[in-house]
């Protein structure tokens, strides 16, 4: 009875020796929640179970919302400790509509590229909208035959000897919507480039797609699934491809001039600014940042990015003037 | 020793007790579930009642109760651009948000949406029906095109049912899609563009004998029509529809899936975030689309509701099923603009669609003095074009309808037609205003005579019309003809739908009959105001 007694006593406290530690070593090693709002891209980088190891060894884990980086400036931005957009200008846009509480700091950077596959690519060349790079043998797309070709209101089953895809669709890259989406915005600053400002020529490779998606994850992820029945031709981050992309048949062209999107995180409280510092200086997480294809300080140029030249890339617009070409675009295309 | 016993007695006692309060564990190579807590409010399309079992296991992984609203497109996309979703609901979950994003202020009222799942809509056939067209590419057939459809639905070699574009997401994708595909310029839809494609379009719409509001209801009024003999040929409908029909055993004849070689439209199902949705709530809805789109639970999705996957993942391979195996399922574009959208919806009820006969048998006794006859009166104006909201505008009466105005008291009263023309048919709806103000309410309550007398309208002009009944009352039947003198002549009667509206002390029971007998739907507007409602909600079955 008596040894019965103790035996009980002593699984008690065992238990609730157990379950307090169990409670204290959970709390200790529960890292402090950061908010954020960031571009849907980097959606496959920070659900990594490598990057959040990472990030909780610092004492972090994230709560992040995915969104158009263009629509980001518009959305209430008080309950986030950061906003991660697509772009430089973006971000610019972001610090107007909420003040930083650190300076906006670009932790890693991916060119605006085309995912398609190689039969769609041949008929690209045949129609002579691509070709492959002298230099490096990555293939581009050619923007200004692009434009000239959806002038002249080419589909895919105008294109001589197209026997493997004769569908009745207009030549285009699948895109979201500029006034929403970093990818799409510096998409049209390359339409607006190499047409030398011809808004109706940019307005009319937006407009002949109809109703698009928000997110460059979206499309992307709709062409992962559904290749080129979705679309032949989709407008990508350069990352996006090389993390995911890649599959028998699958190709990665660059438009040609490309522009280089600077993935940048705009801090609004310490923990943001701590986050930021982090993504841009910890080598766990550079390193992380460019097995998922971003290129980074250190890896300039993840596996399998094409080594783009100076002619190959323009400069992003800055957020005024690109600010006010998406004006004008939307009140086209609205 | 004994200390060797007893820690391990400890540690069955406590393994057993973190045993009975085992959550569900996530699958085989997937992270852990995330958690949230509480409800999660979702304004969704009707068609997603199918995925129940899944959002129950769903709560069970991450605490999250999903408790799905239905709603039609329109009232949906209303509800919100104008902001009163987020004042109700932390989420929407709609077939597309394609119409819902054409909207300027869409921008501001959404934020986060994740896809869930696809299906395209396709034209569901009677096997043997696909056969006879040349249409079942399992049978040897070749796929058409959406113009091939058309021009045999023109010349009525089949027959099949649709929702209303304007009521229901699968008929606005298909009228969005067979568009597209015939006005053929690879690119996207424009309002001028409707003019000219509309002779093939009419075509199109001359094969659809069945229509309804949701498709919930069209499932329900195409399997009782097979089962009373008169079967119809087919759906247009989503892919996940007709497969699933097809797997319920409820059918008398397989439905062959017809997918049209130049393209469709497709679902792809986001459950979205309303702007303003509290911390828990954002919380709670990644938890659950972290669940949603878990591989594990793609697959489930797929088996469970027969929607495709809209998670790329190499284990996730179509079942045999879905067709077809080699691609060639291109996507047709969506409108880009609001006004072509907008003009495609009105087109298809002013010049596109069968025009219809809609007789409403109106109860004008003494009891609805007063307050129920100004509610009906604005109910029915509302119809004229007197409601400017977005629901309201896509359920005025069309162009080319017969409205038949029956009153009746203690017997039935004096029929005035209405018939709208093609354009122009401002003045005649202004007839319809001034007509509704003149009613007046005396008497008894004969509805059966006046229901009886209705059907006796029914085959006037012997022509072509999609003909339904309204019938509005107000309580009991006090004159006249009984309910059992109404069953025992239904055989007799043409088959047209009675939609019948319960208001004020209206018999419940006798009303859920004769909708049931007849093939119709009861309505509810007993709440205050509710009137207007259900007679823009009946219209997406007239």
């Amino acid at each position: 009875m008596r040894r019965t007694g103790w035996l009980i006593v002593l699984v008690v406290l065992l238990v609730v020796a157990g379950a307090s530690i169990g409670h204290l070593l959970g709390r200790d090693a529960d890292p402090r929640e950061v908010t954020g709002v960031i571009g849907s891209e980097k959606a496959g980088f920070f659900a990594d179970p490598e990057v959040k190891a990472a990030l909780a060894e610092h004492g972090l884990r994230l709560r992040l919302d995915p969104a158009g980086s263009r629509r980001m400036a518009g959305m209430p931005l008080d309950s986030y400790d950061f906003a991660f957009p697509g772009s430089a200008p973006a971000a610019a846009e972001i610090a107007r509509h909420r003040r930083p509480a650190a300076p906006a700091v670009t932790v890693f950077s991916s060119p605006l590229a085309v995912a398609s596959t190689s039969p769609i690519v041949d008929l690209l060349q045949s129609a002579g909208l691509a070709r492959r790079a002298a230099a490096g043998g990555h293939w581009t797309l050619d923007v200004k035959a692009l434009v000239e070709a959806n002038q002249r209101q080419l589909r895919w089953d105008q294109i001589p000897g197209n026997a493997t895809f004769q569908v009745k669709q207009a030549v285009l890259v699948a895109t979201t919507r500029p006034a929403d989406s970093n990818s799409a915005a510096l998409y049209a600053a390359i339409l607006n480039q190499v047409t030398g400002g011809n808004l109706n020529a940019v307005t009319k490779l937006f407009a002949d797609q109809g109703a698009v998606d928000t997110t460059t994850e979206e499309p992307f992820e709709s062409w992962l699934s559904r290749t080129t029945d979705f679309a032949p031709l989709v407008l990508v981050y350069e990352a996006q491809f090389l993390d995911r992309g890649k599959g028998e048949n699958h190709v990665l062209l660059y438009p040609q001039p490309t522009i280089v999107s600077e993935h940048t995180v705009v801090p609004f409280t310490a923990a943001g600014a701590e986050l930021a510092k982090l993504l841009q200086t910890d080598p766990q997480l550079q390193r992380l940042a460019a097995a998922h294809g971003f290129r980074t300080a250190g890896a300039p140029l993840a596996p399998g990015a094409a080594a783009l030249g100076g002619p190959d890339v323009i400069p992003s617009p800055d957020e005024p003037t690109l600010q006010a070409l998406l004006d004008a675009l939307e009140e086209r295309l609205a | 020793m004994r200390k060797l016993l007893v820690a391990s007695l400890a540690l069955v006692v406590v393994g057993s007790l973190a045993a009975c309060t085992d959550p569900p564990q996530a699958a085989k190579g997937e992270q852990p579930f995330v958690k949230g807590d509480g409800v999660l409010r979702v304004l969704a399309g009707s068609e997603l009642a199918d995925l129940q079992p899944i959002l129950d296991e769903a709560a069970a992984a991450t605490g999250v109760t999903v408790k799905l609203t239905p709603t039609g497109t329109l009232d949906g996309v209303e509800s919100v651009v104008q902001g009163g979703a987020a004042k109700q609901y932390d989420a929407t979950w709609f077939a597309s948000n394609r119409y819902l994003q054409l909207h300027p202020d869409a921008a501001s009222r959404t934020g986060t949406a994740t896809k869930i799942a696809t299906s395209p809509v396709v034209l569901g056939l009677r096997r043997s029906v696909a056969q006879k067209l040349g249409w079942s590419v399992q049978d040897g057939g070749t796929r058409p095109t959406w113009s091939e459809i058309a021009v045999a639905a023109g010349e009525r070699k089949f027959s099949y049912g649709m929702t209303n574009p304007a009521a229901s997401n699968s008929g606005f994708a298909a009228l969005v899609g067979v568009a597209a595909a015939i006005a053929g310029t690879g690119a996207a839809l424009t309002a001028d563009q409707i003019g000219p494609i509309t002779p093939r379009l009419r075509a199109f719409f001359a094969g659809q004998i069945l229509t309804a509001g949701s498709s919930g209801w069209l499932m329900d009024a195409y399997l009782r029509a097979g089962t009373e003999g008169r079967p119809v040929d087919g759906l247009v409908n989503y892919e996940s529809v007709i497969l699933s029909l097809n797997a319920s055993g409820k059918l008398t004849e397989p439905l062959t899936v017809v997918y049209p070689a130049d393209g469709v439209v497709t679902a792809d199902y986001p459950l979205t975030l309303l702007s303003g949705a509290s911390e828990q709530a954002r919380t709670n809805y990644a938890a659950v689309t972290d669940y949603l789109r878990r591989p594990s639970v793609q697959r489930q999705i797929m088996q469970r509701t027969w929607r495709r996957p809209a998670v790329p993942d190499p284990s996730l391979t179509l079942d045999a099923a879905f067709g077809p195996k080699s691609g060639n399922l291109p996507e047709l574009p969506f409108p880009g603009k609001l006004d072509a959208a907008d003009a495609l919806i009105g087109a298809f009820g002013d010049s596109l669609r069968r025009p219809a006969r809609t007789i409403y048998v109106l109860d004008l006794s003494g009891s609805m003095k007063g307050e129920r006859l100004a509610g009906l009166k604005t109910a029915l104006t509302g119809l004229t074009g007197a409601d400017t909201s977005l629901s309201g505008q896509f359920s005025r009466f069309n162009g080319r309808e017969q409205v038949i105005l029956l009153p009746f008291s203690t017997r039935p009263g004096t029929p005035t037609t209405f018939d709208l023309p093609e354009a122009g048919f401002e003045p005649t709806l202004a007839q319809i205003r001034t007509h509704v103000q003149q009613l007046k309410a005396d008497g008894d309550t004969a509805i059966y005579d006046a229901l009886l007398a209705a059907y006796g309208m029914v085959g006037a002009g012997g022509d072509d019309r999609v003909t339904s009944i309204v019938l509005l009352t107000d309580g009991a039947r006090t004159a006249g003809a009984d309910l059992a003198a109404f069953r025992a002549k239904v055989p007799q009667l043409p088959r047209v739908p009675v939609f019948t509206v319960l208001f004020g002390e209206s018999n419940t029971g006798e009303m859920t009959e004769v909708s049931n007998l007849t093939g119709g739907r009861t309505f509810d507007a007993r709440a205050t105001g509710a009137l207007a409602g259900a007679f823009k909600e009946i219209r997406g079955y007239q």
